[in-house]
């Protein structure tokens, strides 16, 4: 074997590493429970069955956390993005006092451990009768949100030459016409991609989820998954179906912007 | 779960007399930011400190009592052999994690360099997907896996004759439960710390490599000696940012073991959420979550230090 064939193989060995428990989810999920508590396990899922998905897709309580997923997710995207802009455009447009500061600021608070902070949040919401409510959720994922998109916003919005703004206010455009025809279009790109990253928050965070709701019917899907656990009898065909139709976004969102994120690798790093 | 975008480099705004009739136009965009940051984030920091000096248990909260306590519950904290028994651990755990997350990293990076076209873009694949798993996904899937009656890998151990697996409960015993979650957390990692690291390889002129070859050096050598001592800012980064991360392992920890068995893979996540959430030990718990912020803001002092230099 040369040289090449043998890192080829180790290649293929680590790729199926790597994919193995992603795989094992799928073909678990399209199994029926006797081959799921069958010895020895079937590497394919022969015949394939969609009744695990089916028994999700037809419980009450998936759709219900699934409503309350989106309702979060697409609240924090849109308000986040919004609020982050405004933020970014005042700290690249303008210089003011205490814009230093402001910068500095967001780059602290992006560094307190979110997990050190559910005591002070559970006790806040459950003093304002927030505490389950999805609402709170929604104020807490903001405030984890917003410090790194308007952040990173900042830099597209500066990247972008201001005498283009200049030109179109020269021939008479508004403030708000040159926002909207000239800034927007231009920096529409970092909307996209910090809204993928404020997406994956939103949407994959389990910690605060957790601890924050703990009324059922507000559950969202990530608390509603590991409601699966714990049971007596084995539940993971249909928990293993959950877990598909959670990741399956995500994954197709990150094959979207893999190319983009591998790229910028090393300049700023978050992890939710 | 992690992602991670460059934002462009900043260039300076020029302030033209048109823009000073705006004067109060930043402080207005700033509002709805501050609010979400400052309110929703520097708020409950402070109140958690303040908590950490009160006695916080829940007949206080009910009847919205504060008892100043001083520094009882540090010292009470600081005596508790639970706490010390934690606190090793969790560096310790994360101490294992990150070694093997590197080292995983560095050699999955040196393939991806080294082999053909679509081997490369095999690994790739595979990897952007554990990397898309989300972290809480992972976790179940992983508990699937080692399941002790169905589990795949007891079947796998026990086919290929590496040992009598049928039944073997993964989760019941404190050191094997540890291998579970640090292959939970290797893996989930792995991806993000070899891309970046392969991204650094291209970075490196070739000519560096071969002129070493020539002079007769071997493949360890050259990396330890050449590419390594380049690529170590990008090593400094991913070390602190996966200290960072392998300390808060809740979600891991908490949707397979729960702490267990007999509170032995409790980590300090999970230590400040039984004893806050589920004791109502509130005060105490905080004195517990201040400290470990301390601790991760002084090994973030060390990324920002790692990033600036990165940028010099």
């Amino acid at each position: 074997m040369t040289r090449r064939a043998l890192v080829n193989g180790a290649c293929v060995v680590l790729a199926v590493l790597f994919v193995f428990p992603v795989y094992w989810m799928a073909s678990t999920a399209l199994k029926p429970d006797a081959d799921i508590v069958s010895y020895p396990p079937g590497l394919l899922p022969w015949p394939i069955e969609f009744g695990h998905f089916a028994r999700v897709l037809g419980d009450g309580a998936f759709w219900a956390a699934l409503r309350a997923s989106l309702t979060v997710t697409v609240t924090v995207v849109t308000a986040g993005t919004l609020v982050a802009l405004m933020a970014a455009v005042a700290l690249a447009r303008f210089t003011f006092r205490g814009r230093t500061g402001f910068v500095l600021g967001l780059i602290i608070v992006q560094m307190i451990p979110g997990e050190a902070l559910f005591i002070p949040f559970y006790l806040m919401l459950r003093e304002v009768r927030l505490l389950g409510q999805l609402a709170g959720l929604m104020l807490v994922y903001l405030s984890i949100t917003v410090p790194f998109t308007a952040w990173m916003l900042r830099g597209f919005v500066a990247s972008i030459p201001v005498d283009l703004e200049e030109a179109a206010a020269m021939d008479g455009a508004s403030r708000w016409q040159t926002f909207w025809r000239v800034l927007f279009p231009l920096v529409a790109p970092g909307l996209l991609a910090t809204s993928i990253f404020s997406f994956i928050t939103a949407w994959t965070e389990f910690t605060y989820a957790y601890v924050l709701i703990n009324d059922p019917r507000n559950y969202p899907l990530p608390v509603y998954i590991q409601s699966f656990i714990g049971r007596d009898d084995v539940d993971y065909g249909p928990q293993m179906a959950v877990a598909f139709l959670f990741t399956l976004p995500v994954v197709v969102f990150f094959l979207l912007v893999q190319r983009r994120a591998v790229a910028g690798m090393s300049a700023g790093a978050v992890k939710g | 779960m992690s992602i991670t975008l460059a934002p462009p480099p900043v260039t300076r705004t020029p302030v033209t007399p048109a823009r000073r009739r705006w004067r109060s136009t930043p402080y207005l965009l700033l509002i709805p930011a501050t609010v979400a940051v400052f309110a929703t984030l520097l708020y409950p920091v402070g109140r958690m400190i303040a908590l950490s000096f009160q006695r916080g248990n829940l007949g206080d909260l009910v009847t919205r009592r504060t008892v100043w306590v001083g520094l009882d519950n540090y010292r009470s904290v600081l005596t508790d052999p639970v706490f010390w028994t934690v606190l090793p651990r969790t560096a310790g755990f994360a101490s294992v994690c990150v070694i093997l997350t590197l080292t995983v990293a560095t050699g999955a990076a040196l393939l991806l360099q080294h082999a053909s076209r679509w081997a490369r873009v095999l690994l790739s694949a595979g990897m952007v997907i554990a990397w898309a798993t989300p972290v809480l996904i992972g976790a179940v899937v992983f508990k699937w896996l080692f399941d002790a009656e169905f589990g795949v890998v007891n079947w796998l151990l026990t086919e290929s004759g590496l040992c009598d697996c049928r039944h073997r409960s993964w989760l019941g015993d404190q050191w094997s439960a540890f291998a579970v979650l640090v292959s939970i957390v290797v893996w989930g990692a792995v991806p993000f710390a070899a891309l970046s690291v392969y991204a650094g390889l291209l970075t490196v002129p070739p000519e560096l490599g071969e002129a070493a070859r020539v002079d007769g050096a071997g493949g360890f050598r050259i990396f330890w000696r050449i590419t390594f001592p380049l690529l170590r800012p990008i090593y400094a980064i991913l070390t602190v940012l996966s200290v960072i991360w392998d300390t808060k392992v809740f979600p891991q920890v908490w949707l397979t073991t729960k702490g267990g068995p007999y509170q032995g893979t409790v980590m300090l996540g999970v230590y400040i959420y039984q004893k806050g959430i589920v004791g109502s030990q509130f005060g105490v718990a905080s004195t517990i979550a201040v400290l470990m912020t301390v601790l991760l803001l002084g090994l973030s002092w060390i990324y920002i230090r790692a990033m600036r230099q990165e940028a010099r």
